[in-house]
């Protein structure tokens, strides 16, 4: 095995609207969306120098362990991977949190790869991980996310039941569940817009909540993603005998790229299209 | 979605001169000589129920996580390395009166069938001969 080629090295780099103590912080918390501690099914974690760590998510050889080596808050993590993907071999990552004014330059390094086709994989693994980790941060940097608010002759119970059949009101070109915990669905309009929403929150009467896992916009120039990792949370509240629909889109803020259309699309989607289905029944 | 490999077993059993409980204990004790923990470059060992272990032996990595510890009958921990090639395999120990003496069986389970699975059976055989005359050397002692 000391014979394997050890060739492949990935690099990637995300700016973060946060300061690096707030980032490393994250990067470190499970509970963080986005980082490779979250979402997995058992996690033991000990993130201190020499510390350990083991990981298993569903799926017969998703699991890994690994060493942490470097624990210098807020410059730089540094810890080991190993997996089946590097086929027992101790990969380096490094981690590294770089202050640029009131942002923070991310820049993750993940070296000593054996260079077969599970090694290259990792490329794609950690693009999903960086697409959805910077939009945890999109709240506390007092950006103003897209919000919309509709009050509708409805009770909060019909609100809640009428939200969850998308294909009424936003797209009929939708694809999978969308009505239970952990649905899935992916929205498509031609070429132009592709999002898997994963329903992440659902409070019967009361509030509903995607988070979007995987997006393409491909009419932008720059970050075709810049969905990924923001969530489309519905809140519903009683106003007498109507309702009041409280809609944000989290991480949809006016510094991104898709902001401007977005922001057009969603006033007729939510203020005309969802507002007459929920009033008058009719769809789209 | 790779198809699951087909994997090996190995087996090895010493009869030590020891009670159960003095051999559990010995066995996770990495300053005696002929446990896999005393040898090594690097050791990171917290052996609980989902304590893990880091073993750096000639190079090799080895990542481990204890399922079972239950003195004095039985220990239980998986084994990754490159001789694995990164998959999970299981160890299991168990420790078992026979009069004064105390049979260790020690199975290793999942191991790739290739070389470096089968080189398992060597490896552990050297560390249960060594581990066995640490026992062996206090009960000439004691006579």
């Amino acid at each position: 095995m000391n014979g394997l080629k050890k060739a492949l090295e990935f690099r990637f780099e995300r700016t973060i609207p946060a300061s690096p103590d707030k980032v490393y912080d994250a990067w470190l918390n499970p509970k963080i969306p986005g980082n490779p501690w979250s979402s997995v099914d058992k996690l033991i974690l000990d993130q201190k120098a020499d510390g350990l760590f083991y990981w298993r998510k569903p799926g017969m050889y998703h699991y890994g362990y690994g060493r942490f080596t470097k624990t210098e808050r807020p410059d730089r993590i540094q810890h080991t991977w190993v997996s089946p993907d590097t086929m027992g071999v101790e990969s380096t990552v490094t981690v590294t949190f770089e202050k640029q004014g009131e942002e923070t330059l991310m820049t993750l390094v993940h070296s000593d790869i054996p260079d077969t086709d599970e090694g290259r994989g990792f490329e794609k693994g950690w693009n999903y991980f960086l697409n959805i980790f910077p939009g945890q941060f999109a709240d506390v940097s007092g950006k103003k996310n897209y919000t919309a608010t509709i009050e509708v002759a409805r009770s909060p119970e019909d609100v809640f039941r009428l939200i969850l059949e998308v294909s009424k009101w936003w797209t009929k070109d939708i694809e999978g569940g969308s009505t239970k915990l952990n649905d899935e669905f992916v929205i498509r309009h031609g070429d132009r817009h592709y999002s898997k929403q994963k329903l992440v929150e659902v409070v019967p009467g009361r509030k509903i909540v995607w988070l979007v896992d995987d997006s393409a916009l491909n009419w932008i120039e720059k970050n075709k993603s810049e969905w990924t990792g923001t969530k489309l949370v519905f809140e519903i509240a009683a106003k007498g005998d109507r309702s009041v629909i409280h809609f944000t889109h989290e991480g949809l803020i006016p510094e991104k790229e898709c902001y401007a259309r977005c922001e057009q699309s969603w006033n007729t989607v939510i203020k005309e299209w969802l507002c007459n289905f929920i009033t008058d029944g009719k769809a789209i | 979605m790779k198809e699951p490999a087909k994997t090996i077993e190995v087996k090895v059993e010493r009869t030590i001169q020891a009670p159960p409980g003095e051999v559990f204990d010995g066995w996770l004790n990495p300053k005696v000589p002929g446990t896999p923990w005393h040898e090594g470059d690097k050791l990171i060992f917290n052996p609980k129920v989902d304590g893990l272990f880091y073993w750096l032996m000639s190079g090799t990595p080895h990542f481990g996580r204890f399922k079972e510890v239950k003195r004095p009958a039985r220990i239980q921990h998986t084994w990754m390395s490159p001789n694995t090639l990164g998959h999970e395999s299981t160890v299991t120990l168990t420790f078992e009166k026979k009069g004064e003496e105390t049979l260790l069986t020690l199975v290793h389970s999942g191991l790739p069938d290739n070389e470096g699975g089968k080189g398992h059976e060597g490896g552990w055989n050297y560390f249960l001969d060594k581990f066995y005359k640490q026992f062996g050397k206090k009960a000439d002692k004691k006579k």
